[in-house]
């Protein structure tokens, strides 16, 4: 029995082709998102899921509350937590701190690399089960400066060579060597490293201290009860240091990838979103499967009647109509297969990922194997349904399917098109939004302005350097400061005369040399600037933001006395700065401190002309390497650094463009199948209407009406929907371009356009065909 | 063998109320050759429709081997259907997909024969045919008798008791009707009770009796032959 539904499938699918191929075809396509889609789902919720011990690891989490009421986890805890909380707590089988170290200039030989640095503790190799190949990490880690290098670190520096006992330059001034070799993280690892060196070379006194900068992990004993344990530790920092009223959270390791500190599912959504638009583009190819089997029922009428009549029941065409659309899902299924090898290298540099298909990985197949059936099962059942209930004294008779005008088949294509439609709406506001942050005046000037990460030495003779660079007629002017104006990170107390209470207030800092804002042309709306006599003098000069002054309810801010973090920074406000975005623009714009200090202004920023500017560089290069001759030069344009801040709204609004494409494509060979039946069916009324004297543009009329029809009704569901999506989306920028009924509208008119372009080949040719003909076909 | 009493039936549309059988009382022994004969929307397929049990009636009693059925539902009809009624329709009804050895098999794969069984019996009928050098043709490759020959192989390769023929000559030119009316009175000399409608008097001669339908009511009952 079995083999006869094969065989009649097969035939009939070489019947069909041109059915066929939009079938395979579209449905191909929604496998193949979903199978991406699905690895990269099952690749995030891999996560950290290769530790022996993980069920008792916990990542350490300190929770605070902002100036403005709200609470916020942090990971960055102070040095001291994890070592007192082991102290503290029999609870506690073991503890390790990590740091990393970022762009730190690595040499071997003449040979120069920037890399992240992992400092740690050997308990890392012990709770987790990272591994070492050579070397024991409690040996390897006992000199203060020695070095681990993973796998591919050590070939990279030294190749085939032995590594073990190989010097490695840091910074330009202190000399590692290899004392152990580790394997390579794997890839799902929210612990990543290329190399590590010993916790303690931080010294000492840092790392028994309380200053917020490392981060730890705790490994519980077998059966602590987490509930308990947790209400237990809870005020651990505050009795350890009655000033900060900071409480202590341990979140689950398999939580520390999706979930936020405090346990919101941050990244969880995001998951969980690309999974619903990956099933929701495969249910549109599910779709069109429907709706060409049913209208092409006429077709299959009399072979329903006729096996009706010699004893078929309802039951086994059903059966018959499923297996047809499974064997036609797993076709598909190989045909997915292809493009997900063809795309999959375009995903992963789209998703940042290093996936691959392994076809031996059992739940991969399972999930392969549930896919087809889930894509066979639901877009043959309609059909198998519908096509199963034709009375055989009905379509026998005629040879035809009773002629009904079918509600669900334009149900389904106007969900098809409300989808198509929202996608496209999602993805112009997402561009609109970036447009805008791209676009958007920060209130200082970032073009063509050169950032060049600079040493010790240099900064030494950053003067010098400066003025050297001056003499150049295409260099517009040098400043440096601690970071990036466009993302500051850091925050310290702030104290001011006429501050109330006791409560600290935390402002954003920032070090910056006395030229920062005329470089960057931000405007002083009271007081004056940085002097370059200021510099290093007695009276440490502050320039406060709009905000900071409103903050401080200061009437006359200029002349107040300041100070940073305590009092030994004591200065005061010589000047207020105009609101400036010193971060993206998801972030309000807060209160911000600048000083000429010199802790760490480790960023020069080289504005140039825009004219000749590979010669500018080249000039910026060799006066670098005059004044810091064993320091990597390195450059970076602002502006792209700002956009690179964006990275990941730029990655979302690709992946919605590519989903948007695919569904109105899929969408539109549907649509394509159904116009080439519909007009086949009224091949008849289009004969009689010529005959009577109607023009072909009125039947192209006719014919596309119903189509628009369509499209217009998931116009008006669609915007709704992503109205409200795109609302939330936009609610991520605290500065955001407004939703524009434009955009609505636009997106609206491009799927009826296109979907009128696709109909348009079919109902014309139906339009210009001969009367005659139509007519004695009947 | 089939026998109703007061048998109607009515197509009701939105708006249109349509009586196709309107008090039929009919009796049909077994083994007996049946002619219904009557002008276009008499009623003719509708009642050989119930006698097929492809639909129900409107109301009435209808007999089939003596158990009253007329309001069986779908599934009990087509098990009672299954082997044991037999059709052959004027447009032959083959399924373009299939060889004709395949569509001739089809009724078996319902019955859930052994596939060796239902190989002898498909070769046995399709011989009885005259069909058999052509079982690996496709129906669009046959003439029209041909296509009626294979119809017939179908019907009959279940060894119903009762086959009903819905004017299996019509689409036929002369020559081949007559080879398919050759072979209906073969099988019903072989004990097949045969129901046929037709509009062509001639091949209604080869009927036991004829019953005249006129807006569905039984006109006149003509007993041609007696067996």
């Amino acid at each position: 029995m079995f083999k006869n539904y094969l065989k009649i499938a097969f035939r009939g699918f070489i019947r069909h082709k041109s059915m066929t191929l939009i079938n395979t075809f579209g449905l191909a396509i929604g496998m193949a998102v979903c199978i991406l889609l699905l690895l990269w789902v099952q690749d995030e919720m891999s996560y950290d899921n290769f530790h022996r011990n993980g069920d008792n690891l916990y990542r350490v989490i300190q929770v605070g509350v902002w100036n403005d009421g709200e609470t916020y986890g942090s990971s960055t805890i102070p040095y001291s937590l994890a070592p007192v909380m082991q102290e503290d707590y029999p609870e506690i089988a073991d503890h390790v701190r990590l740091r990393t170290l970022g762009g730190r200039m690595m040499q071997v030989e003449d040979k120069t690399y920037f890399e992240d640095i992992l400092l740690t503790e050997p308990s890392l190799f012990k709770m987790f089960s990272f591994e070492m190949l050579i070397g024991d990490p409690q040996v390897a880690l006992e000199e203060i400066h020695s070095i681990i290098l993973t796998e591919d670190t050590a070939h990279k520096y030294f190749g085939d060579e032995d590594p073990m006992g190989r010097i490695i330059r840091f910074n330009d001034n202190i000399d590692f060597t290899v004392t152990g070799i580790a394997a390579n993280p794997p890839q799902n690892s929210s612990i990543i490293f290329n190399m590590i060196i010993p916790f303690e070379i931080l010294g000492e006194e840092r790392i028994t201290g309380w200053s917020w900068e490392s981060s730890g992990y705790v490994q519980l004993q077998e059966e602590t009860d987490l509930a308990s344990f947790s209400e237990k530790i809870v005020d651990t920092i505050v009795r350890h240091r009655p000033d900060n009223e900071n409480t202590v959270l341990l979140q689950p390791l398999d939580k520390v990838h999706l979930y936020n500190p405090l346990g919101h599912a941050e990244s969880l959504i995001f998951v969980l979103i690309f999974a619903a638009i990956g099933i929701i583009v495969l249910l549109i190819a599910c779709i069109n499967f429907m709706n060409l089997t049913t209208a092409r029922s006429a077709k299959r009428a009399r072979e329903v009647g006729i096996r009706k009549v010699v004893g078929a029941d309802k039951k086994q065409l059903i059966g018959q109509f499923l297996s047809e659309s499974i064997l036609l899902a797993f076709i598909s299924l190989i045909i997915a297969f292809v493009l997900v090898e063809l795309f999959l290298p375009a995903f992963n540099q789209l998703a940042g990922k290093e996936l691959s298909v392994e076809p031996s990985n059992i739940t991969f197949l399972l999930s392969l194997i549930g896919i087809t059936l889930f894509v066979g099962i639901v877009s043959g059942s309609y059909p198998a349904l519908y096509l199963s209930r034709f009375k055989p004294n009905k379509v026998l008779k005629s040879g035809n399917a009773p002629k009904t005008k079918n509600k669900f088949r334009t149900v389904l294509v106007v969900f098809q098109f409300t989808i198509s439609i929202a996608l496209i709406i999602c993805t112009a506001t997402v561009y609109n939004q970036l447009n805008y942050v791209q676009n958007k005046d920060l209130g200082y000037t970032k073009d063509y302005i050169v950032t060049v990460p600079t040493n010790a030495e240099l900064r030494e003779s950053f003067t010098a350097f400066k003025e050297e660079l001056g003499n150049n007629t295409n260099i517009l002017g040098v400043t440096n400061a601690s970071t990036s104006p466009a993302f500051v990170g850091n925050v310290n107390p702030a104290i001011w005369e006429g501050k109330v209470d006791d409560e600290t207030i935390l402002f954003n800092f920032y070090l910056a040399e006395y030229e920062f804002l005329d470089v960057f042309e931000l405007e002083l709306v009271a007081g004056e600037n940085f002097r370059k006599e200021y510099m290093g003098g007695d009276e440490i000069p502050y320039i406060v933001n709009e905000t900071a002054v409103k903050l401080m309810q200061l009437k006359d801010p200029i002349g107040k006395r300041f100070a940073m973090y305590n009092e030994d920074n004591q200065g005061i406000i010589i000047g207020v700065v105009k609101d400036y975005h010193f971060q993206t623009l998801t972030n309000e714009i807060g209160p911000i401190m600048i000083t000429t200090l010199d802790w760490w202004r480790g960023e020069a920023f080289i504005k140039i002309n825009p004219n000749n500017v590979t010669e500018t560089l080249g000039f910026i290069e060799e006066t670098f390497n005059k004044f810091a001759p064993s320091f990597q030069f390195q450059y970076s344009f602002l502006d792209e650094d700002i956009d690179e801040l964006y990275h990941g709204f730029y990655e979302m609004g690709s992946i919605i463009k590519y989903f948007a494409i695919l569904a109105i494509f899929i969408s539109c060979l549907g649509l394509f199948g159904l116009a080439s039946f519909m007009t086949e069916q009224r091949t008849k009324e289009i004969g009689i209407r010529k005959v009577l004297g109607s023009s072909i543009s009125a039947i192209v009329m006719l014919l596309s009406r119903g189509f628009a029809k369509w499209v217009l009704l998931g116009n008006f569901i669609a915007w709704p929907i992503a109205y409200y999506a795109m609302n939330r989306f936009l609610q991520m920028f605290a500065y955001r371009a407004e939703l524009n009924i434009w955009l609505f509208i636009i997106s609206g008119l491009l799927a009826l356009i296109i979907a009128l372009v696709t109909v348009g080949y079919r109902t014309i040719k139906a339009a210009n065909s001969n009367p005659v003909e139509a007519l004695k076909y009947e | 063998m089939l026998k109703t009493k007061d048998l109607m039936k009515i197509y009701r549309t939105e708006e249109v109320e349509t009586t196709a059988l309107n008090g039929i009382n009919v009796e049909i022994a077994e083994g007996e050759f049946v002619a219904i004969m009557g002008p276009s929307g008499c009623g003719k397929s509708t009642l050989l429709n119930i006698a097929g049990l492809l639909d129900n009636p409107t109301s009435g009693e209808f007999y089939f081997f003596g158990d009253e059925i007329s309001q069986l539902k779908e599934r009990q009809r087509t098990n009672l259907r299954k082997g044991n009624i037999g059709f052959i329709f004027q447009s032959f009804n083959l399924i373009d997909e299939l060889t004709v050895y395949e569509n001739v098999e089809l009724p078996l794969l319902y019955l859930k024969m052994s596939s060796a069984e239902r190989k002898r019996r498909v070769s046995e009928v399709l011989d009885r045919m005259r069909i058999a050098h052509r079982r690996n043709h496709f129906p669009q490759q046959l003439s029209g008798g041909q296509q009626q020959r294979v119809a017939v192989a179908r019907s009959v390769v279940t060894t119903p008791k009762l086959i009903l023929a819905d004017e299996p000559t019509g689409n036929l030119d002369s020559a081949h009707g007559e080879e398919v009316m050759d072979l209906l009175t073969q099988l019903n000399e072989e004990g097949t009770t045969i129901v046929m409608v037709t509009h062509s008097p001639s091949h209604a001669e080869y009927a036991h009796r004829i019953i005249q339908l006129f807006d569905g009511h039984i006109v006149t009952e003509n007993i041609r032959k007696l067996l």
